[in-house]
């Protein structure tokens, strides 16, 4: 997925006013996406929220806009999007696997497959409810150009 | 995982200066875990040098409009290609893990099953490293650390 283009960016210009014009992108992509990736049956979405949230943490912890309480809770929402995001990898192929392998290693591989697709469950379950506190926390770094007083520097 | 090195960055510095900084520090980093990533019975070497590279790229393209154009593309490919070939080889590492403690907790008659999973991502595991060598070899011969240097300078 491509990051959205930010306008305006000058080298000359102070690194935190620049940092500050990025962070309100990255941060207003992320509620888009996240807006958009509550469909459990649509991974795409969930892998382009994934890849969305990763930019806007490495954002954060090289500018240090928003302090670190901003960075943890991307990290968490990493941790469950990157867990979602290996079962959908792993259980097309594992189920495939299953049919195509003799019955003596078709039974591990299909409890294995239940295993990916209950944990599947349960991550997006965990993800879709608290997704209203994540926006909550990353709505004000979407407004970050604004000059809202937000700590910048490591 | 190995932490950061923190970067000395003032708000007051301006952008341009920021990025200097930064990409001379990430690329220092990636380069200072390069030691013993092909071995793969310690695991968490080549994550700590994919986790340096994940941060210069991350920082190659939050300062992108502070570097001439041509490099800044051509070194920001080079290290997506070295962070990719790193990537091939630490997935297998995570899912053999992920599977190994996942057998030790289910009945013997499930394991040939995960037994013929846990073959395939160690045969994931030997490619993932012939391409890391590869692609370590190649930032040798192009001189990526070098290149990385010349433009982080001011």
């Amino acid at each position: 997925m491509r990051a959205r283009k930010v306008k305006g960016l000058d080298p000359a210009g102070s690194l935190q006013d620049n940092a500050r014009r990025i962070v309100a992108v990255r941060a207003q992509e992320v509620l888009d996406l996240g807006a958009a990736a509550q469909d459990p049956f649509d991974p795409r979405a969930l892998h382009d929220l994934r890849i969305a949230a990763k930019r806007l943490r490495y954002l954060l912890e090289l500018t240090g806009v928003g302090g670190a309480n901003s960075v943890k809770p991307l990290k968490r929402l990493q941790d469950v999007l990157g867990e979602i995001h290996d079962c959908d990898v792993h259980l097309p192929a594992v189920r495939r696997l299953a049919r195509e392998s003799p019955e003596r290693e078709a039974r591990g591989l299909r409890t294995l497959a239940t295993h990916f697709a209950t944990r599947r469950a349960e991550l997006f379950e965990r993800f879709h409810q608290e997704w209203p506190e994540y926006e909550r926390t990353f709505t004000p770094l979407s407004h970050a150009a604004d000059g809202n007083p937000l700590e910048v520097g490591s | 995982m190995a932490k950061a090195r923190p970067v000395e960055l003032d708000p007051r510095m301006t952008f341009a200066e920021a990025a200097s900084v930064t990409v001379a520090t990430r690329s220092h980093e990636l380069f200072a875990h390069a030691g013993h990533v092909l071995d793969t019975s310690d695991i968490e070497r080549v994550h700590d040098m994919r986790v340096a590279s994940r941060r210069l790229r991350a920082a190659l393209e939050v300062f992108a409009p502070c570097f001439n154009k041509r490099d800044h593309r051509a070194l920001l490919r080079e290290v997506k290609q070295l962070a990719g070939a790193l990537g091939a080889r630490r997935d297998p590492d995570v899912q053999i893990a992920a599977l190994e403690e996942l057998r030790a907790a289910l009945p013997a008659e499930d394991h040939p099953g995960l037994d013929l999973l846990i073959g395939r991502e160690r045969e994931a595991q030997a490619e993932g490293n012939i391409a890391l060598r590869e692609a370590l070899e190649a930032a040798l011969t192009h001189d990526l650390r070098g290149r990385l240097e010349e433009l982080a300078r001011p």
